[in-house]
């Protein structure tokens, strides 16, 4: 009955690529929270949450990302979003997601964001 | 399986062959009948004073002298050593103007005569040497000569004195005493040589020291209390087992007032308030303890709650009893086995036993109470209180140890004897945790009352005398019982607890309840703060729902009063669930009342409430809403989307829907700049007919078994063939549409819809 989701971490460079797949809502949720609290820990703060095996995302999941982004931006990182599939699109923009994070296609995207971040900063 | 009956077999026989080796009644409580003991006593205030008490009023009390007990345990070899026993017997045969005290050792030997009286024209006695030399003869019987006279005091005082020929330290003592002649008291004692350098005294009476019965008494009134309490809150929540509760409460009562009048003593009241105190802690500790037992424990518990139930033809109550029974050789035998290996005592629980010997009846005494209030304090209550509180790995640790400690305090089966009492308690913690954990609560329990019936039943066969009948129909009733349970167990019927399907679910049920339980008291404060009713306002209809999904949670409609004569209406949805959500919801809701009349423009009041939910959720907990303004006047309605799912719009002219995504981020999400530059204000005007629908993700996202949504289509099509007359009757139609749906999956968020129909 318990809904599936996990986590994996791979890393490209400076870069932490959060894998997301499954269903993230309450029960996951701190899963997830616990993944980017070890990137922020181990002061990894330029985070890639790729999406694309996300099936559903709830009101918690988002919490996960609120929980964070200011913390990380403060050492000068960002979490980029990328693969959303339109129907957890949907719940982003819903929410407003789309002003408060980088929303891309793919990780090759979010990490030229970073390194369009890195040149302009 | 078959390895443990062979194991519980052995501990039988140990029981029998360590009791039969071991066992002696120092006491000698078991010689005699009170009456035969009364009668004694008369006699030898006769022989001694000439007096006749016989049918004079008489009061007894019994009293054990723990330092001669212990000495007689460790030093008695020659015959005169059990001159006295260590029990002794008082009566006080009163008439007025004068009483007559006569006490006698257990076995029915007189060993003190004394008359009071207030007449102080009692002549003189004519031949005091005689009545001297009587009581001697009395008081010290076949060993009157070994004692030897050791002081004469003209006549008002003689005494004699005997050596121990076990023990130079120890002695006894007939003392003669007269008062001007008269005769005032004749007696036998005991007496130490130095009786404070005799470690004996400080081991003896360790059992009854103040330190000792201030840990038992503070033990026992903390539990007591700790019972009350959690009984008190479980009751409040409407979570008690009350019938369960009661049939324990009764059991007690009933088996109590038994052994009172057992004990022979005439009806009293205080006797029967004491029998109803000992039945209301029994129903505390129950009721407590079948709150605290869920999960593992509840499959433990079946068959406890089963016969409590009185559902005594249930096979598993038989099969319960009947290994209980069969375990109980085995508990008895560690401390018979712990007093033969150990050079300690040979004295079990003496106290107990002497109450059931000197009983009327003394079957019944040794029969009740029905369990050792202390066992059943210790495995009903703190077991599954403490299992509650502990980790499963560490439990086993814990809890043995403690079983040891209380065993030790309240159920220590030996009078003396320190050490052996410690290691005792030990054996019968870990055996006693070991039954439960294998057969269940009611096995256990039967183990100790079997335990407790088999060990009075052997000391009464043993002490071979008038009590090895009501002995032998002990141990008859143990052998019934167990039959009686092997037959159950073999032909019963096949119950189980009601309500519950015991083997599959009752490892959740439980649990749950007391979950649901818990939330329902936040659930009602909570429904309190939704608004009760729809404001009327002619010629709109408006109606709202709010299902939580967790008892708690952390959606919220409201209707509130905007400057301008608005009508502010407002759904939202707290990130998360549960008490935290709810905590929210209610911060949001006042913040929201508070600022709403201040505000002409409902994006100023968004924007407000977002400034005060991201100071106080730190952006971890964030709300979306949807807040929008009814002005009755112009039939607009103006509204925000805070991050919040869109409005559902359908014309009232055409009947199509649609929904309006004015754009918009949550609440408490980011600081006032960026939120402001997002929300945007939108205007739709209502024509005759038009609804709104303002909604939650709850019903958007209603799943159905196969994981499908219930989706914003499914929303829209539901709307646009509805044919509601009114706002409440289109808010019924969306939820019998979600709950169609989902069919029977429950809800994974709450559900809540407002509608607004011009």
């Amino acid at each position: 009955m318990a809904n599936s989701f996990a986590v994996s971490n791979a890393q490209h460079g400076e870069i932490s690529i959060l894998m997301l797949d499954g269903f993230l809502d309450a029960h996951t949720a701190p899963d997830f929270e616990e993944a980017i609290q070890k990137e922020v820990n181990a002061g990894r703060t330029k985070v890639v949450v790729n999406c694309e095996k996300l099936t559903y995302i709830s009101s918690a999941g988002l919490g996960v990302f609120m929980t964070f982004i200011e913390e990380i931006r403060e050492a000068g990182g960002d979490i980029k979003i990328c693969g959303v599939i339109p129907k957890v699109m949907q719940v982003f923009e819903i929410l407003g997601f789309h002003s408060l994070f980088d929303i891309v296609g793919d990780v090759p995207q979010a990490a030229a964001k970073f390194a369009e971040g890195a040149e302009g900063g | 399986m078959r390895r443990r009956y062979w194991l519980a077999a052995a501990g039988l026989l140990i029981f029998a062959a360590a009791f039969a080796r071991n066992w002696r009644a120092p006491e000698g409580w078991d010689r005699m009948r009170m009456e035969a003991i009364e009668a004694r006593a008369a006699a030898a205030v006769k022989e001694i004073t000439g007096i006749d008490v016989k049918g004079w009023p008489r009061t007894t009390v019994a009293r054990m002298d723990p330092v001669h007990r212990r000495w007689q345990e460790l030093h008695a070899r020659a015959p005169i050593d059990r001159i006295l026993t260590p029990l002794g017997v008082t009566f006080t045969f009163r008439v007025p103007g004068q009483n007559v005290e006569v006490g006698l050792s257990a076995d029915g030997t007189p060993r003190l005569v004394r008359r009071n009286d207030r007449n102080p024209g009692r002549p003189p006695e004519a031949d005091p040497d005689g009545i001297a030399e009587r009581a001697l003869k009395v008081l010290a019987r076949e060993f009157a000569p070994q004692f030897r006279r050791d002081y004469s005091d003209t006549g008002e005082r003689f005494r004699w004195k005997a050596v121990s020929p076990s023990d130079p330290q120890h002695f006894w003592l007939v003392t003669v005493r007269f008062e001007g002649g008269r005769f005032q008291s004749a007696a036998l004692e005991p007496r130490f040589e130095d009786r404070r350098r005799s470690g004996i005294a400080r081991e003896a009476h360790f059992f009854e020291s103040e330190a000792y019965s201030i840990v038992q008494g503070l033990a026992l009134f903390a539990g007591a209390m700790w019972a009350l309490m959690a009984y008190m809150m479980g009751w409040a929540r409407g979570v008690v087992d009350h019938r369960l509760a009661l049939a324990a409460g009764l059991l007690f009562t009933l088996f109590e007032a038994l052994e009172h009048a057992g004990g022979g003593a005439p009806f009293a009241w205080p006797m029967l308030a004491g029998s109803l105190g000992a039945g209301l802690m029994a129903a505390l500790l129950t009721g407590t303890g079948r709150l605290a037992a869920s999960g593992r424990e509840w499959l433990l518990w079946q068959e406890f709650c089963l016969a409590l139930g009185f559902r005594w033809r249930a096979k598993r109550v038989g099969l319960a009893v009947w290994n209980g029974l069969i375990w109980a050789g085995a508990v008895a035998a560690v401390p018979v086995a712990v007093a033969a290996i150990l050079p300690a005592p040979s004295t079990l629980a003496v106290t107990k036993f002497m109450d059931a010997a000197l009983s009327r009846w003394p079957l019944l005494t040794a029969l009740a109470p029905l369990m050792e209030h202390e066992a059943y304090g210790l495995f009903v209550f703190l077991l599954p209180v403490l299992r509650r509180r502990v980790s499963p790995e560490r439990f086993r640790w814990i809890f043995v140890p403690l079983a040891a400690v209380a065993i030790f305090l309240l159920l220590n089966p030996f009078a003396t004897g320190v050490g052996a009492a410690v290691v005792s308690a030990a054996g019968l913690a870990a055996l006693l945790v070991w039954i439960y954990g294998q057969y269940g609560l009611l096995s256990v329990l039967t183990a100790i009352k079997g335990a407790a019936v088999m060990t009075i039943a052997a000391c009464f066969v043993r002490s071979g005398e008038w009590l090895l009948f009501p002995g032998l129909g002990l141990l008859g009733l143990v052998a019934l019982a167990g039959a009686a349970a092997a037959c159950v167990a073999a032909y019963g019927e096949d119950i189980v607890p009601a309500g519950e399907d015991a083997d599959r679910d009752a490892a959740f049920v439980s649990e749950h309840e007391r979950l649901k339980a818990e939330f329902s008291l936040a659930q009602r404060a909570q429904q309190l703060l939704l608004p009760s009713e729809a404001p009327s306002i002619p010629g709109f209809s408006i109606a709202a729902l709010c299902a939580p999904a967790r008892d708690v949670g952390g959606d919220l409609y409201d209707y509130f009063p905007l400057p301008g004569g608005r009508l502010g209406l407002c759904v939202a949805d707290v990130s998360g669930k549960g008490i935290a959500a709810a905590l929210y919801m209610t911060l949001t809701k006042g913040v929201l009342a508070a600022a709403a009349p201040e505000y002409e423009d409902v994006a100023e009041l968004a924007v407000h409430l977002n400034r005060h939910l991201y100071a106080a959720g730190k952006r971890k907990v964030f709300v979306t809403a949807v807040i929008a303004a009814l002005d009755a006047e112009s039939r607009s309605v103006e509204y925000v989307r805070a991050g919040h799912n869109p409005v559902l719009h359908r014309s009232g002219r055409n009947g199509s829907a649609r929904y309006l995504r004015a754009t918009g981020m949550g609440l408490g999400m980011t600081n006032g700049a960026a939120f402001e530059r997002l929300t945007r204000v939108e205007r739709v005007d209502l024509e005759e007919g038009d609804i709104l629908v303002l909604y939650s993700d709850g019903v958007t996202e209603a799943m159905n078994s196969r994981r499908e949504q219930y989706g914003e289509e499914r929303l829209l099509e539901l709307v646009e063939r509805s044919a509601a007359s009114d706002a409440a009757a289109l808010v019924e139609e969306i939820r019998r549409g979600v709950a169609a749906f989902t069919a029977n999956e429950p809800a994974h968020d709450d559900v809540t819809v407002l509608v607004l129909k011009a």
